[in-house]
């Protein structure tokens, strides 16, 4: 009864993105998969699931290879991936025990009648043995996001899975709910289900992990019991200990003094404390905000925050997957309905997002392919956005030459359909749409997803450029290492209260365990 | 004719040929058919048919240009037959009952049609209803309400309305638009092209224009860039209502009289006019030219197939037909 994919090496085309990573998953064990947007998590869930064939390796269940010529077959043997988009996997029409018996019968062959009062009982029999109190006469769409996501996981049982694959499954839970979420988890691991997670969260990794796996550019750097390891190595094969690019923050001799020794290893509650101190005395960034706003609302605790940005400064906003950075991005682009913001001095309302644009806010959205391109336009359409009045070849194709040349797009071609072009090169032309005047501030949320390494640093460096001539950035993002590369500041978001602290000296560590810490104290 | 020169013989077409073939295959489809009936009938070739065609053609591709504009927003207007009623009884009603200048009987169908436009968009972009179904509960509206105000009966020179008699004619120079002609070329025919040349210019040579199209390709994209969606939205409702006017004022002056619902026929053939110019170019894109060459490709058809002595009720059967290859030669594009 065990799960392994073996040797498995994938390429899509464009260099190997997974080197001979072997994985293994016991039943009634729980192996945490780690690493960073990019490193190879979501090829290798994919190919355990049956999106696609490996290029080279193979899956073996209880010592028989088995292939996956589609996801039915991978489920078919008992391996399913919980999804973050609950609503995708469930009919919101049907009603809870609709949407359970939907996949036993698919299980377990199909039969032409059925009896709507049997159902439900199997239905509320399932979902007690897992303690879950729900109404199994409920429609799908009246449940909450986590009874959804509990839903899925008790239909995922339900269908025979023997292996489940968590995706960052707590993302958009509070506290109580990651508890009842792990509890049902719990018992469906005493059931003999094999598990494999997935997770930003380290302290939920520690509570739950027998295993820990951590991928790092398609390799396997890190393969361990999970008593047998500390967070502090974790993070340091998560991010691989050194970081490629010279910091924003080391480069620009503004930030405060360096808080910790070389090779000391940090205590990060009063790195944290330190930095918060520095941060009255050394101030990041000169004169007054160009750009500040207050009772902005994000996350599931509606915690409220008040931004002030200053002109040529990268403000990072770092926090895990669901704490409410894209809310805050949205918020300030006015995609969320009107806000108060002071300007120079000045107090404006924002009521649209074109107000926002004529504030000089530029927003680069999370979701690239849905918010930030238009897919089936022209690279030249996109980069004479930004202007007005009569249409004039002669003048875009000038404007999209040079805007080409800046953001360095790949290949050069201005009639290039944007779905045709690399995901890099795709968000290289989100962000030259806007132009290259200099914006007041400019919001980018989750930048450099999907965006290889290559393009990823001359993003860096427009980014950079656009900051030293004068825009105040807002960066969000819950990549420690991409933080810390452009960050100024960082203002940190998670369980507790949202805290700004300089980027200097910090270290990746810092990040990804403070709020944890902090709790613990 | 440039891809006409370009066609090879069978058997030996290259990828870039293919494209060519495939993105004026709707050219050529009308091409053909002129062909066809210029050696089917003697009487097709000439210059006064050719006018004749224009001119009927008009009316339904005033509306179709409505449409357009409402399919390049990536909406959909089906009032725009309703529209065009109630711009015909405005018309007449100014003139015949009201007594009112010619000015007057332009201007208060035109306005009637932008209203109903704006109603539209306060229905899509402020309540957020589904295009179709908010045009399609408008279609219902205004039909009802040019019934109700005429209680169903037409106006026209002489008749009573609403139990008093009227004293108003139907305005010489308001005639003149549907039924003129300068040089031999039909009023209705001149003002077609103008609008097409005005709104070709509007949608493909400025930047409010393409910001359309931007909103019609990925209206999400198009408010993560600040561009202003539902002011866009609302202005291609606004002028699909006016265009439906026109084609009101035009109908109006055609029949000489003010007849109820005399706009809800040409619904459909707008709709097909528009929908071929969206396939036209193999691009699967509005836009005014093509939807031009599919109301003439309509009317081309259409007045081919009487001088031949099709029974009118065969012909619809005709028009679908070609309906669907226009729009398969687009659709099918992807799938080599």
């Amino acid at each position: 009864m065990t799960l392994t994919l073996r040797d498995l090496t994938h390429d899509y085309g464009t260099g190997p993105v997974l080197h001979n990573v072997t994985f293994t998953v016991q039943p009634g064990q729980v192996h945490a998969l780690l690493g960073v947007n990019g490193a190879g998590k979501s090829t290798l869930i994919h190919i355990a699931t049956g999106m696609f064939a490996p290029t080279a390796g193979q899956i073996v269940i209880d010592d028989e290879p088995v292939a996956f010529a589609h996801p039915g077959q991978a489920r078919h043997h008992g391996v399913v991936l919980l999804a973050q988009e609950v609503d995708r996997s469930l009919v919101p029409q049907l009603a809870v025990h609709e949407n359970l018996t939907v996949a036993q019968r698919h299980g377990i062959g199909r039969r032409w009648w059925f009896s709507p009062r049997s159902d439900q009982r199997a239905a509320r029999a399932l979902l007690d043995r897992y303690g879950v109190k729900l109404d199994v006469t409920r429609q799908v769409s009246t449940l909450s996001l986590f009874e959804k996501q509990v839903l899925c996981l008790i239909r995922a049982v339900a269908s025979n899975a023997k292996y489940l694959l968590l995706d960052e499954p707590t993302s958009s839970f509070d506290a109580e709910q990651v508890a009842r979420f792990y509890e049902i988890v719990r018992a469906l691991i005493a059931d003999g289900l094999g598990v494999v997670f997935i997770s930003h969260r380290l302290n939920e990794v520690f509570e739950l992990a027998d295993e820990i796996t951590v991928l790092r550019d398609g390799r396997t750097v890190l393969e361990s019991a999970a008593d047998q390891v500390t967070p502090a190595e974790v993070v340091e094969a998560i991010t691989g200990g050194d970081v490629a690019a010279v910091r924003r923050s080391e480069r620009v001799s503004r930030g405060g003094d360096s808080l910790i020794e070389p090779g000391e290893i940090p205590d990060v509650v009063s790195t944290l404390r330190q930095a918060q101190d520095g941060a009255s005395s050394t101030s990041v960034g000169e004169g007054a905000p160009a750009f500040a706003a207050r009772g902005f609302t994000i996350g599931r605790n509606h915690t409220s925050i008040d931004l002030e940005l200053k002109s040529g400064e990268v403000l990072v906003v770092f926090g895990p997957l669901g704490s409410g950075k894209t809310s805050l991005a949205r918020q300030l682009f006015a995609l969320r309905g009107s806000y108060v913001a002071t300007v120079d001095g000045h107090e404006v309302t924002v009521k649209t997002p074109t107000d926002a644009t004529r504030l000089g806010i530029a927003l680069v959205p999370e979701e690239r392919r849905r918010h930030g391109v238009w897919l089936d336009e022209t690279v030249g359409t996109h980069l004479a956005l930004g202007l007005n009045g009569w249409i004039r070849k002669r003048r875009e194709a000038r404007r999209s030459d040079d805007l080409m040349a800046k953001f360095d797009v790949q290949p050069r071609e201005s009639g290039r359909i944007v779905r045709r072009l690399s995901g890099g090169n795709q968000q290289k032309v989100a962000f030259a749409k806007w132009g290259d005047d200099i914006h007041r501030v400019m919001v980018l949320d989750e930048p450099m997803t999907g965006v290889d390494v290559g393009a990823k640093e001359s993003l860096f460096t427009r980014i950079e450029q656009a900051a030293d001539a004068g825009t105040a950035v807002l960066y969000l993002t819950a990549e420690p290492d991409d933080a810390l590369r452009i960050a100024d500041r960082v203002l940190v978001l998670g369980d507790g209260e949202p805290r700004t602290v300089p980027a200097r000296g910090l270290t990746p560590l810092d990040l990804m365990f403070s709020n944890e810490k902090e709790r613990e104290v | 004719m440039s891809a006409m020169a370009a066609l090879p013989g069978p058997g030996r077409l290259s990828p870039r040929t293919k494209d060519l073939l495939y993105r004026y295959a709707a050219v050529l489809v009308i091409l053909a058919i002129i062909v066809f009936f210029s050696f089917a009938n003697d009487n097709f070739l000439t210059f006064k048919n050719f006018t004749d065609i224009l001119r009927s053609v008009s009316i339904s591709a005033f509306l179709a240009l409505g449409v357009t504009f409402s399919l390049v927003v990536d909406g959909f207007d089906v009032s725009i037959g309703s529209v065009a009623s109630i711009a015909t009884i405005g018309a007449a009603a100014s003139m015949i009952v009201f007594r009112q200048e010619l000015a007057v009987a332009i201007i208060v169908p035109l306005l009637l049609g932008v209203t109903v436009g704006l109603v539209n968009a306060f229905l899509i972009v402020k309540l957020g209803l589904p295009d179709l179904l908010a045009t399609l509960a408008m279609l219902f509206v205004v039909n009802g309400i040019q019934l109700t105000y005429t209680n169903g009966y037409s106006i026209y020179q002489g008749s009573s309305f609403n139990g008093e008699a009227t004293t108003g004619v139907m305005l010489p120079s308001f005639l003149k638009i549907g039924q003129g002609s300068i040089l031999g070329i039909p009023v209705a025919a001149i003002l077609l092209l103008v609008v097409v040349a005005i709104a070709h210019v509007f949608l493909t040579r400025t930047t409010v224009g393409r910001n359309m199209y931007m909103v019609g390709g990925n209206a999400e994209a198009a408010r993560h860039f600040g561009l202003p969606v539902g002011r866009l939205r609302t202005l291609a409702y606004a002028i699909s209502g006016l265009l439906a006017a026109v084609g009101g004022i035009v109908l109006t002056s055609r029949i000489g009289a003010g007849q109820v619902s005399a706009g809800a026929p040409m619904l459909m053939d707008a709709v097909a006019a528009a929908y071929v110019g969206y396939a036209i170019f193999g691009q699967k894109r509005p836009s005014v030219v093509g939807t031009l060459l599919g109301a003439l490709l309509i009317g081309i058809l259409l007045n081919g197939l009487t001088m031949m002595n099709v029974p009118y009720y065969a012909q619809d059967i005709v028009k679908g037909g070609v309906f669907i290859i226009a729009l398969a030669f687009a659709f099918l594009r992807k799938s080599d």
